[in-house]
Formats: C-alpha cells, structure tokens, sequence
C-alpha cells in the first residue's frame, strides 16, 4: 500500500501562534476555549471530516449522520486538546504523567537485560508529549520520525524551555534508518517507533487485521528486534484529563530470530495491532490516524 | 588479510538474502549496491547479519555502513580487510 497518509498541520503556522499567544498569557483553559470554536469550524467541513469518516465508520459501525458528525466533532477536539497540552508542555513546561510504579519497573527491568530497549506505540493519545515526558530510564533515547516541511505544529523542545532529551532517526534517509536503529540498539540505547504507519518499500510491510479490515503496518522494527534481541514494549499514552496522560503498556516480548523474510514477523505486528485495537475501545476518541489506513487493503484481500 | 573475490561475496549474498527478481550475477564491482541493485532498508539489515555471521565484522554506525555499502567493490574490499573469519 502506498503510504496514503501526510504530517502536514491542517491549521496555518498563524493559528498556531496564536494558540502559543493565549497559552503564555493566559493559560492552558484560555487556549481550550477558543479550541472549542476553531474544532467545530474545523468539523463542520465535510473534507476534514472525511479524513475521520474511515476511522470511525470502523470504530463505531456505520452511524447515521448526525451521529458520525458528533464523533468527528468528539475526535477533533480530543486532537486539538491533544496539542494544546503539548504546546502547554513546551511553553509553561506543566504535564503529569500517572504512569504506575510497575510500568516503570517494568521497563527499567527489561533495559537493565542489556540490549536497550524498544518502544512500539502509535498515533493515539499524547504520544508526543510521552516521548519527551517518559524519560525516567537513564539512556540515549531516539524516535523514529519524519518531520514533513508543512508540519508546523512545534515540537515541545522548539519552544525553547525544554532541553532536547531526544534524537531523530530519519525513515526516509538512508536505508530508511534501519542502519542507524539497529547501531543505536547495539549501543543500549532505546528506539521508539510508531507502529502504525508505513514508510518506503512495500516489502518491509506486514498485513495484519485492525477493526474488522485488512492494513499494513511496518514489519522492520520486528527484524530489527530479532537480530539485536532487545524487548519490545508496546506502549500508548492515553490523556486522562487535562495535561495529564498515563501509560498503558499492553505487551512485551522479545522477539525470535525467524530468518529474513519479514512476513515471518506477522505474529508480533498482530501482537501490536490488537493493543492497538484494545486502546481504541477503550479510548475511542483518542485514535488520530486521519486518512484511510485501509485503503486498498480489502480490495486486495478481495481479489 | 585474507584474500576475498567478488564471486565469493556475491556467493555469500545469495544465499543470505532475499534477492527476487535481481540478477546478482550480472552485476561488477562498480555496481551500486542499493540504487543499482534495487536492494532496499530491510535488505541493509541483512547485510550487516551476513557480514556479522560469515566474516565476524560489525558495522558500528551509519557513517561506515554508507561508505561500505557503496558498490559491491567497496563490500568486497571492506570484508577482505577486516575479515576475521
């Protein structure tokens, strides 16, 4: 499958600034109210909410109209809310993360084995705050991750309070960071990956079955996995309340060395994509994959 | 040193990659081995295992990995000097 999706923000680099306005003079509520307006203006027209409809046609059966707006509108703000808290994150440096002892225990057990560690989450929840907030573990972190030139939604060290606590591993250089991933992993570092969309060669995907219908996700991380044995944890952060997530490990496993072939990883991608599916029905609104992940996929299934 | 060919490379390749559809034995020394050879990330990977695996040699990072990786002459060349089994 193509990778249908993009980063680009859908707001201009102006309302951006302006949500970075109210926040500094006024707070994370002050930058929710004008939210409110800008995601209905946003969910009452049909091309965003279109972007949702596949979602949430899967999610939630086929609502009626009125119902599938509701939903749109629920997802939207959820989103916007999502951003908010980062920006928030990043300009008055306020977040609270409820993580429990044991995920914490957890993961430091499995890093304290000696072969770094991976993290496999997705685009759901505030996972980008997470990558910069979830950082108890004392190591060399990297996040696999393409900034797209239209992306204009700031990171939450670019405004400027926050050290850098992470690097990037670019998927679309070269070897689409395979080389770079699995030197960093050699080295005890841990890696974090989205899971749930694809770069590059449709060879490194694995078709696997997300609500009902057919997708790809990646299938490299798995082999990488293999080959330097280092725990795979699967992870997401849900949002709680305002400005506070929790984290909601689903899995871990270390994953068996079955040869080249990347198909040869489909139970792992499975293991993924039913935390995936087990987070969305707990946390339906909080699922932001706004393009049709199964595109194409059922067609080929059908054929 | 020990003394490697450019068939024995393109042997060990063979039968450690998943090479569909590419004609390994139609290439030179001077063919590149991603844009050239149409090998792809995952078959990167693979590479280093296969260099781990039959000669011992690691690739410690990214810099070394894109100058070994060139052409099939720069993977012959790197394996032969720094081989050690």
């Amino acid at each position: 499958m193509a990778d249908n999706w993009t980063g680009a923000s859908v707001a201009s680099s102006f309302k951006h600034k302006i949500f970075y306005f109210l926040i500094k003079t006024g707070g994370r509520y002050c930058a929710y109210l004008l939210l409110y307006f800008v995601v209905a203006s946003y969910a009452i027209v049909p091309k965003f909410r279109r972007k949702a409809y596949p979602y949430i046609e899967k999610r939630f059966g086929r609502p009626n109209f009125f119902s599938k707006f509701w939903h749109c509108y629920k997802l939207f703000l959820s989103f916007g809310k999502t951003l908010v808290d980062k920006a928030v994150f990043g300009i008055l440096g306020k977040i609270e993360i409820l993580s429990s002892q044991q995920d914490r225990d957890l993961c430091t057990d499995l890093y304290n084995q000696g072969k770094g560690l991976i993290f496999i989450t997705a685009h759901c929840g505030a996972w980008q705050s997470a990558m910069a907030a979830f950082d108890f573990i004392k190591a060399d972190k990297y996040v696999l991750y393409k900034r797209v030139k239209e992306d204009v939604d700031k990171q939450v060290y670019e405004h400027g309070n926050r050290k850098q606590n992470i690097k990037f591993i670019d998927p679309t250089g070269p070897y689409g960071g395979t080389v770079e991933m699995l030197s960093v992993l050699q080295k005890k570092s841990i890696v974090c990956v989205m899971g749930d969309r694809t770069f590059g060669s449709q060879k490194n995907e694995i078709s696997v079955n997300f609500l009902g219908h057919s997708i790809n996700v990646p299938g490299t991380i798995y082999r990488i996995a293999s080959i330097t044995q280092t725990p795979i944890v699967i992870v997401f952060f849900p949002t709680k309340s305002n400005g506070k997530f929790d984290s909601m490990i689903l899995d871990n496993f270390v994953v068996e060395d079955n040869g080249a072939k990347i198909t040869n990883y489909k139970e792992y991608a499975e293991k993924f994509v039913n935390a995936l599916e087990q987070f969305t029905k707990q946390y339906p609104y909080q699922f932001f994959n706004m393009y049709d992940m199964w595109e194409g996929n059922d067609k080929k299934t059908e054929d | 040193m020990i003394p490697t060919s450019l068939e024995d490379v393109k042997k060990v390749l063979k039968q450690n990659l998943e090479l569909e559809g590419i004609d390994i034995d139609s290439t030179t020394g001077d063919t590149p081995l991603f844009e050239g050879l149409g090998l792809d990330s995952l078959d990167a990977i693979e590479l280093i295992v296969v260099l781990k695996k039959n000669y011992d040699i690691s690739i410690e990072d990214m810099k070394q990995g894109k100058e070994v990786f060139q052409t099939f002459e720069t993977l012959r060349k790197h394996i032969e000097e720094n081989r050690k089994k």
